[in-house]
């Protein structure tokens, strides 16, 4: 092997000092890497020192002196490292502000007045007081998760406040209302979050097919291409040899980037990953260079069958527009276009006449007086517990259409690379479907138990009050019953700040790395078809 | 050979003389670039991706377009069935929920969606489907649509979208070689050795460059508005052709800016890789990077309280209030009914109705108003606050002359800020003159007790037709042209200043 040997060859004859001391700065590692992983991968290779494989990496090693020498690498790498600390700055701000938000809130949790139940207060000389009829309750937040300093995705959607009580149009009704999102300026609701999973997904793609796309155009427009198929290399050696090189002319700047990142995140902004935490990090940035090889590859195959530089870089930027700007946003439409659903204020409503039937059933049946509920109409004590079943039964089939919905989004997504990456990392994040899912699961779970509690009241105590000894009993039910509201709103609080562990996400996030995987291998496969075909008179 | 700024001063002392001849000099060279940038690989690219996306583009506007207006529809007939019910006949002013006697939904002002959001939609979706006006005050209504998705990377697909960022990269695509490719080919000086003026030459440039831009350009436009009506939406029977074309002109100055951008780099640099290395950073960050980056930075700058904060901060200022008049009502009720606990009961009420009504319902009146006047003191300020947050923000993106497009597209199609701040002026100035009408001097009062709550009758409560009615912002041409004139004006001066600073460039560059 001659790697180590062949700094002869990085030298052109009109390089000065600076650039040399450049050349080797940024070669340096790259050289490590590239000995690294022909040490690590291609170690039958060096015991049988074919003579193919040993041009590969000459091939790999000029073209990232190449890259070196035209500004490519340092360009990118200085690029990447303004945007991914202008990123993690803006993002750890943010964090910042979404975690004061959940501390006053959960402040306002343990405080006397808000905890639980507001309306069941008595005024100090006992004059006026004010009787719950119902469990109302401190809207719940939950605590945006740190790692949303890499990937927003869902965490804002998450972190709506939630009340689990009545329905605002079917009282009796139990469920969860989100409230409005917490971020009241709608430029910025509607804007996307400039986090690195942004930069990664628009830059790091432009990258590669800028490292790529004269990898085999050029040579053709110079004639050295020529030159060298009509030497003893392969064409399979060559391309191979150029898809090693631009990889690693992107993946070495980038981690270098990422790295100075962290660094700034831990040292600066005192961000401190734990041993899981560390694991996601590691596997975000794993995505990140399959998803750039992705683009390696497709710049190879435009490449190759382009004829000029121009013509290739044209169409390159053309399926960069198409695959990472245009096709997320088709998969989206197609979804919404398969699975359609009636929008939260229809499927509210929706509940009404359910709840009516009930009632009238009950009115029919002549058992009890009903009595008028503002807003409502003539409610009648035993039809509740049938409404709140109705309702709840409506309200998870509503939840189960849109989780349908979700996952038939994301895996149609799969067929973009760019929508694979953005539920890949998001899930590595933890702030993606998977754990958007576990979320809905423990509210659907919080106020099943708030429902179950609302029946055992109804059961427990009568409405028909004879004397002061029963009402003085059922005020000590009554007193009773919410003291177990507000433990069961306590216990849905704390559920809420436990995040999923990172082999569920891990788990979740692998069919679409493997999608990744997939898409790279494919472009690949269909650059070494295009190379072989490839006319290079 | 004359120096450089002498050359271009003689061809501006030449006057009108040498007009005619520089005149043909310049046709012929714009006639030229034309013809070689419109056969070029990269354009037919670019422009068949552009106009092959603008059904897909208008057809994914058009139905979420369709489907906020069957939303609009729905609620409107539920208004007016409302309104001849009950509802309508006498509006009591009560703040109570879903209901065939609910007062709010009579007086909804509810927005129609905007048909040119087909084209480009802004903040159409992001906006409340409607407000009410309750006694508390300004109720918002849900968003229109959904909020972002997971897989959408920069907003929506519409048309300025596909203008902005893909005819502007076409544009840079197209310019980034123009003056140096001809500097590498060694054409330039054999150009420059002919007797035309550098001006001459890249005014040339500059105007077959514009030509070739505005081709797609107003392909693009023409196949959007036929598509749209193929797709259901008429945008000229709307009365929306006009905005239509104001954003197809704004969309032109947008390519011309870039183009004069891609000139500009072009004649400063020597090589065409420097060029497009540079232009396509210049691209990134200014299409994709600053939009958000400036967003963020404002947010963290001058910040807007977060939805909890408000809404803990409106139920602890409203407990106050309430616990006060609480106790005030307490102590009335007990001195009249001799009642030591102060139950409220129906037939106590109907017995002392004539002293409580007189002595109670003042109180509870004031509290109602001083309710409404603290918490709409509270929306208006987070409102103004992320006005401010807004106004700074586009501060940071009058560095982009894409985001300044992205602006002026938003507010000319009426789907922009400005818009949305006509509307919440016009849903605040309706408020109020509800609050003068109905809710300051309510018809009825509910007055809660222990265990009962019971109406108490003061006047005759008006119908509908009685209240004032809900005036609209206006949405027509003129006023979303005045609207988004800044954004305009923006634009026009990056174009100037890039054309300057190409002409100044081109003007020092050594040939030799």
């Amino acid at each position: 092997m001659d790697i180590l040997t062949s700094d002869s060859r990085l030298q052109t004859p009109d390089s000065r000092l600076s650039r040399n001391w450049m050349v080797w700065c940024f070669t340096a590692p790259v050289r490590g890497a590239v000995v690294f992983v022909d040490v690590a991968m291609g170690w039958p290779v060096i015991r049988r020192a074919k003579a193919s494989d040993s041009q590969v990496w000459i091939i790999a090693e000029k073209e990232i002196a190449e890259n070196v020498r035209n500004f490519k690498i340092p360009a990118a790498f200085s690029l990447l490292t303004v945007l991914i600390l202008m990123s993690f700055f803006l993002m750890s701000l943010d964090y910042q502000k979404r975690l004061d938000n959940w501390s006053t809130n959960r402040a306002a949790q343990s405080d006397k007045l808000f905890s639980g139940i507001t309306s069941n207060y008595r005024s100090a000389d006992n004059q006026m007081t004010m009787t719950a009829s119902s469990v109302q309750s401190e809207p719940l937040i939950r605590k945006p998760m740190m790692m949303s300093v890499m990937a927003k995705g869902l965490d804002s959607l998450m972190e709506r406040s939630v009340t689990i009580g009545e329905h605002a149009s079917v009282p009796p009704a139990v469920g969860f209302t989100f409230g409005a999102s917490q971020e009241r300026n709608r430029n910025v609701m509607t804007a996307a979050a400039p986090d690195l999973l942004f930069m990664i997904k628009i830059i790091v793609s432009l990258l590669a097919l800028f490292f790529a796309y004269d990898a085999i155009a050029g040579e053709k427009e110079m004639g050295t291409l020529k030159a060298m198929l009509s030497g003893p290399v392969r064409r399979r050696t060559v391309l191979i040899g150029k898809w090693i090189g631009a990889s690693l002319s992107l993946a070495v700047p980038f981690l270098m980037a990422a790295l100075i990142g962290l660094v700034y995140l831990r040292l600066v902004r005192g961000f401190s990953f734990e041993g899981a935490e560390w694991m996601r990090v590691a596997l975000i940035f794993a995505a990140s260079i399959l998803y750039g090889l992705v683009f390696i590859s497709l710049g190879l195959l435009i490449s190759a069958r382009s004829a000029t530089r121009k013509q290739s870089i044209a169409v390159a930027l053309a399926c960069w527009v198409l695959l990472v700007l245009v096709l997320p946003n088709v998969t989206t439409l197609v979804t919404e276009r398969l699975r359609p659903l009636p929008t939260v204020t229809e499927h509210n409503i929706s509940v009404i006449p359910l709840a009516r039937q009930i009632e009238s059933e009950v009115a029919a049946s002549g058992s009890e007086e009903g009595f008028e509920f503002p807003g409502y109409g003539i409610h009648h004590q035993s039809a509740a517990p049938k409404i709140r079943q109705i309702a709840r039964q409506a309200d998870n089939d509503h939840i189960a259409r849109k989780l349908d919905r979700d996952r038939l989004a994301r895996t149609l997504a799969r067929f973009s690379p760019a929508g694979a990456f953005s539920y890949a990392v998001t899930d590595l994040a933890g702030t993606g479907l998977g754990e958007f899912q576990s979320y809905i699961g423990k509210l659907q779970r919080g106020r099943d138990r708030q429902i179950e509690l609302a029946d055992e009241k109804q059961n427990t105590i009568s409405i028909n009050i004879a004397n002061e000894a029963e009402q003085k009993k059922a005020n000590e039910k009554l007193a009773e019953f919410f003291e177990k509201a507000k433990q069961l709103n306590r216990d849905l609080y704390e559920s809420l700040v436990v995040m999923r562990s990172p082999q569920e996400a891990i788990g979740d996030a692998l069919p679409d790395l493997a999608a990744l995987a997939a898409w790279s291998a494919l472009m690949l496969m269909m650059a070494a078809l295009a190379f072989n075909r490839a006319d290079v008179r | 050979m004359t120096t450089d700024a002498d050359d271009v001063r003689s061809f501006d002392q030449r006057g009108g003389a040498a007009q005619p001849k520089a005149l043909s000099a310049i046709r012929t060279i714009a006639r030229r670039e034309i013809a070689e940038q419109l056969s070029s690989a990269r354009f037919l690219i670019i422009a068949l991706l552009v106009v092959g996306l603008t059904p897909l583009a208008v057809y994914v506007g058009a139905r979420d377009y369709k489907s906020r207006l069957e939303d609009y529809n729905r609620l409107v007939a539920e208004q007016q069935k409302m309104i001849a019910g009950p509802a309508g006949r006498e509006v009591k002013g009560f703040d109570v929920g879903w209901s065939e006697g609910n007062d709010l939904a009579v007086l909804r002002a509810i927005r129609p969606p905007e048909p040119v959001s087909a084209l480009v939609r802004g903040l159409d979706g992001a906006l409340p489907q409607y407000w009410d006006f309750s006694p508390t005050g300004i109720v918002t209504g849900p968003l229109a649509s959904r909020p972002q998705r997971i897989a959408d990377v920069v907003g929506h697909l519409d048309m300025a979208f596909l203008m902005r960022v893909a005819l502007g990269l076409l544009a840079i695509l197209l310019a980034f070689d123009a003056v140096a490719g001809e500097k590498e080919l060694g054409t330039l000086r054999a150009v420059l050795s002919q007797p035309i003026s550098r001006a001459a030459l890249l005014t040339g440039k500059l105007a077959g460059g514009a030509v070739t831009l505005l081709l797609p350009l107003a392909a693009a436009f023409l196949i959007a508005l036929i598509s749209a009506q193929l797709f259901g939406v008429d945008l000229i029977a709307a009365g929306a052709l006009a905005k239509v074309v104001m954003l197809a002109l704004t969309a032109g100055a947008y390519l011309v800016c870039f183009y004069a951008l891609g000139l500009f780099v072009s004649s400063l640099v020597s090589s065409q890789k420097t060029s497009l290395v540079v232009l396509l950073v210049v691209w990134v960050v200014a299409v994709l990077a600053v939009p958000p980056i400036a967003t963020m930075v404002a947010q963290a700058a001058s910040p807007v309280p977060t939805s909890q904060y408000l809404e803990t901060r409106k139920d602890a200022l409203d407990l106050d209030i309430r616990r006060q008049a609480e106790l005030e009502m307490g102590g009335v009720y007990r001195e009249i009914t001799g009642d030591p606990e102060g139950n409220a009961d129906t037939d106590k009420y109907y017995k002392n109705k004539e002293s409580i009504d007189r002595r109670i319902v003042p109180i509870e009146v004031g509290y109602l108003n001083r309710r409404r006047q603290i918490l709409n003191e509270i929306d208006r300020d987070a409102e103004r606050r992320a006005a401010n947050q807004n106004r700074f923000a586009s501060l940071l993106m009058a560095i982009s002359p894409a985001a300044a497009f992205a602006g002026a597209a938003t507010d000319l199609a009426g789907t922009g800020d400005a818009q949305y701040a006509a509307w919440l002026e016009s849903v605040r100035r309706y408020q109020d003159s509800l609050n003068a009408a109905l809710f300051d001097d309510p018809p009825t009062v509910m007055i809660r007790n222990r265990g009962a709550s019971f109406p108490a009758e003061l006047r005759k409560p008006p119908t509908v037709a009685d209240l004032p009615s809900f005036a609209p912002p206006r949405r027509d041409a003129a006023a979303v042209l005045s609207r988004s004139l800044p954004a305009i004006g923006l634009l026009g001066l990056f174009t100037g200043v890039f054309i300057i600073g190409g002409f100044f460039a081109f003007s020092r560059y050594d040939v030799r």
